[in-house]
């Protein structure tokens, strides 16, 4: 920004235009590391147990999972809620950040949006195995089947789902492939292996660097940007109206959409930092992912857990307050804290809300250590926000006769396990063959900073 | 000439509140038609001038305290484009102290008896109704918490306007520092303040009815609403000539945030009724049937006015920068929120004995005149440019798109 005030840090020091294009390109000239191959495999084996335990479900039916009767929903929708939520930071950052010009965004947009894409994937898998035939998964979109009558059922939330994240999907891949179009230009140019510069030269789509296609660029992120926001809003109030109108009958709290997005983000952030503090040290992008940089995602997850911990108060207040008996075992109530689950819920409030607060100081924010381990108690706090939601929840029946608790099977954990692999395979992948930091964006940033 | 409209508006607001108090004194109660003849609905004709007031006095607080926020969230995100209007906004902010006075007065009289528009208040404490809710909703606790709210905003508004104005004589970056610290408390005040007030201000009204979003959706309101005044009293400072430095670039961001925050009360709006809708539970949708029976279904005719109005007016860039679009669509707005305040109070405190006469106008001139008269006042005595500020140059030079 011209006039840009003094007391404002500069992002990134000491780097050059060609500085940071080698830096791009190592990790996709070189031969791969040690370190790269253990951890492939180890995500390898780990997808495959996924596999098969999918093919056994799928084989043998959804018995082979830790359902009952009486919860009918647990491991699965747990996961499929925990990685749509893991992927809305990248959405927010390449999207809402973009409109409200944070440069800081910058180096690490790229990243979050390749994790938002694998983590809807895992998503997106968890329904499809859960529909027992998944050669029939295209019945939910609404095309006249060969059943004639079955439609879809438009009153419920479950299938606004299948629009909204199809939408946020494709919505999300093509904004993540225009905003690499020059970048990968900028492999083709460098690359010497010419199988490589055939596939980046198709990649990029003839991209030249010409001023029009630059004015393109910016107003097709623009445009995009602009898609994507409400998007972000629409696919996690989505899910929340899923448990909000159909997890047990007749309970429902108007403050679960909004509460569902920004605990989203929250989760989401956490992944973020969980995977960069990864990705940065191990290809060494120290100066491009600064300790800045973690902050502002510090403070990110502060702002938004802020949010949720007054959505939990909330809930909680008002489950007492409206003297309903019926509210008293449910979700944030002091029959949760107190009743069976209360192990999950005490996770809950101390992963989610109490560990966070830690970053109320300036020293540990701007740790990398503590906000890596800060990070991964909050992915676990998240996933337990939502075991809580459905499992805790469904634990009380109507019926007091069919009140019952659950343990997962083998077969749930493999599966769960199987997509941390998949979400890792592609990842490393992503890691070796695409640009990881947006660099001719970042690159407007330098030039920002050699002209003062 | 413009220094006396404001007593104008007060007078005139007074003078038509006046007589409409005295009209509605004058109803007989016999007289009062009902398809049931259940003597405590008919009281509640008698409400009516003091949810009308109420009305008026909670939204122009609100509007005050929406700003407030607002400056808040400039001041924790380093904001730079904003810090030509910061005075504009720390002048709004100043009224919230004397609105909030009118507010605790009316609370008072309420709690001891003189006026009925919180029902719970003249409930027996053991009755079956309010019992559970004993340790939070009593009438000495909510008292207590309402000056809580009133007494801490005030504060922390003159003490961010005291330090904003000693960073404008000392250019000393410290102060800049703790204004920043001072906005982070006053944003966690003011999240955990928001929640609380919007239980008891408004949702205890109806007592009987709770929703967790609620607190979250007024929240919205008052936002969108502070946003909009800010954006009109910049525009008519800019046209008397007070702000030289405002230009289309200012106009076109708070252009934004208008629609930004417009959206995000529709949406807040959609989730509530959506929920409500599909469970349609007999004591949540009350509150949506009353409103759609006796009130003409207003709460689904404000988003004409709230909704489609901002989204279809203020999506294209060009009109964003445009000030007569935006003062016109600005009106509109703020008439429309006033709709949606009035649809939170009336209905609940004066069931269908409502109408828009006398009290409410009077009410509404009067708060207006007294909310214009207050910042006038404040702005009169303030230097309009913040040059102290570490941003103020990226606001002077500030263009869109950079």
């Amino acid at each position: 920004m011209y006039n840009e005030s003094s007391i404002r840090n500069q992002l990134i020091v000491s780097k050059t235009y060609n500085n940071l294009t080698q830096d791009i390109l190592h990790p996709i000239e070189t031969k791969s590391g040690k370190l790269w191959w253990i951890a492939f495999i180890i995500a390898i084996i780990a997808t495959l147990l996924g596999i098969a335990c999918i093919i056994y479900t799928i084989i043998t039916g959804i018995g082979v999972w830790g359902l009952n009767r009486t919860i009918n929903w647990a491991w699965d929708i747990t996961n499929f809620v925990w990685w749509i939520g893991i992927g809305h930071a990248g959405t927010l950052i390449s999207a809402v950040l973009l409109l409200f010009r944070q440069k800081w965004r910058l180096s690490i947009n790229r990243s979050a949006e390749a994790m938002t894409i694998f983590a809807v994937i895992q998503a997106g898998l968890f329904p499809i195995i859960h529909m027992g035939r998944p050669w029939d998964a295209y019945w939910v979109f609404p095309i006249p089947n060969q059943l004639g009558t079955l439609w879809p059922n438009f009153n419920s939330p479950l299938l606004w789902d299948v629009f909204a994240i199809s939408t946020y999907f494709s919505v999300s891949l093509i904004f993540w492939f225009i905003g690499l179009i020059p970048d990968f230009a900028m492999i083709r140019d460098h690359t010497k292996n010419p199988i490589k510069k055939k596939i980046y030269g198709i990649l990029s789509f003839g991209w030249s660097g010409k001023a029009k296609h630059w004015y393109m660029f910016e107003e097709i992120s623009l445009i995009l940007a602009g898609l994507c926001t409400p998007l972000v809003f629409s696919v996690h109030t989505i899910v929340s109206f899923d448990f909000a109108t159909s997890i047990i009958k007749g309970w429902h709290s108007t403050i679960f959409p909004p509460y569902f997005v920004a605990g989203a983000i929250f989760s989401g952030f956490a992944m973020v930092q969980t995977i960069l503090g990864v990705a940065r040290k191990v290809l060494h992008l120290e100066s491009y992912i600064t300790i800045k940089h973690i902050e502002n995602m510090n403070i990110i997850i502060m702002v938004t857990g802020g949010i949720v911990t007054l959505a939990y108060i909330s809930e909680f207040i008002m489950s007492w307050y409206s003297g309903n008996i019926f509210e008293d075992f449910t979700y944030l109530s002091s029959g949760a804290a107190t009743g069976p689950f209360s192990w999950a819920f005490w996770v809950l409030i101390i992963c989610n809300i109490l560990i966070p607060q830690l970053l109320w100081f300036k020293k540990i924010r701007k740790n990398f250590l503590w906000s890596y381990v800060i990070s991964i108690f909050i992915n676990i706090g998240m996933w337990f926000e939502r075991f809580n939601i459905i499992v805790l929840n469904l634990s009380h029946d109507y019926l007091p006769s069919s009140w019952t608790g659950f343990l997962p099977t083998f077969v749930d954990i493999g599966i769960f396990i199987g997509t941390i692999g998949l979400f890792f395979v592609l990842y490393l992948l992503y890691a070796r063959t695409f640009p990881i930091i947006a660099q001719a964006e970042l690159k407007t940033i330098l030039k920002s900073n050699v002209s003062k | 000439m413009y220094k006396y409209v404001t007593y104008i508006f007060i007078i005139i607001g007074f003078m038509l509140f006046s007589i409409g108090f005295y009209q509605n004194l004058s109803i007989q109660k016999n007289e009062i038609k009902l398809e049931q003849n259940i003597s405590y609905l008919k009281n509640k004709i008698y409400n009516r001038p003091w949810s009308a007031l109420y009305i008026a006095a909670f939204y122009f607080t609100s509007i005050s305290l929406g700003v407030l926020f607002f400056l808040g969230i400039q001041y924790v995100s380093k904001a730079g484009w904003v810090i030509v209007i910061i005075r504009i906004m720390e002048g709004i902010a100043s009224f919230i102290p004397y609105g909030g006075i009118i507010i605790i007065l009316i609370l008072v009289l309420n709690s001891i008896g003189y006026i009925h528009i919180f029902s719970w208040m003249d409930l027996n404490p053991i009755d079956k109704i309010i019992i559970n809710k004993q340790p939070y909703l009593n009438k000495v606790f909510f008292l207590i918490r309402s000056i809580i709210y009133l007494v801490g905003w005030t504060i922390f508004m003159i003490y961010i306007k005291n330090l904003s104005k000693k960073l404008d004589k000392t250019h000393n970056i410290l102060y800049y520092n703790k204004l920043y610290k001072v906005n982070v408390i006053f944003l966690i005040f003011f999240a955990i303040t928001s929640t609380t007030m919007g239980w008891d201000w408004i949702m205890s009204l109806d007592i009987n009815w709770i929703s967790t979003l609620f607190s979250w959706y007024i929240l919205s309101s008052y936002v969108v609403t502070g946003i909009t005044t800010i954006t009109l009293i910049s525009i008519y400072l800019k046209n008397k000539g007070y702000i030289p430095l405002f230009n289309n670039n200012h106009l076109h961001d708070l252009a934004k945030y208008i629609f930004a925050t417009s959206l995000l009360w529709s949406y807040l709006w959609f989730a509530q009724y959506l929920l409500y809708w599909y469970g349609n539970i007999p004591e949540e949708v009350i509150y949506f049937f009353n409103r759609s029976k006796e009130y003409n279904n207003i709460y689904l005719w404000m988003l004409i006015p709230n909704f489609l109005i901002p989204l279809l007016g203020l999506i294209s860039s060009n009109i964003k920068r445009n000030y007569k679009v935006i003062t016109i669509i600005g009106f509109i707005i703020i008439i429309g929120h006033y709709i949606d305040i009035y649809n939170m109070i009336m209905p609940s405190s004066v069931y269908k004995f409502y109408g828009f006469g006398f009290l409410e106008i009077g009410s509404f001139l009067f708060m207006m005149g007294f909310f214009i008269f207050i910042i006038q006042k404040t702005l009169r005595k303030m230097e309009f440019d913040p040059k102290g500020n570490p941003f103020f140059n990226e606001s002077k030079y500030y263009k869109y798109p950079y």
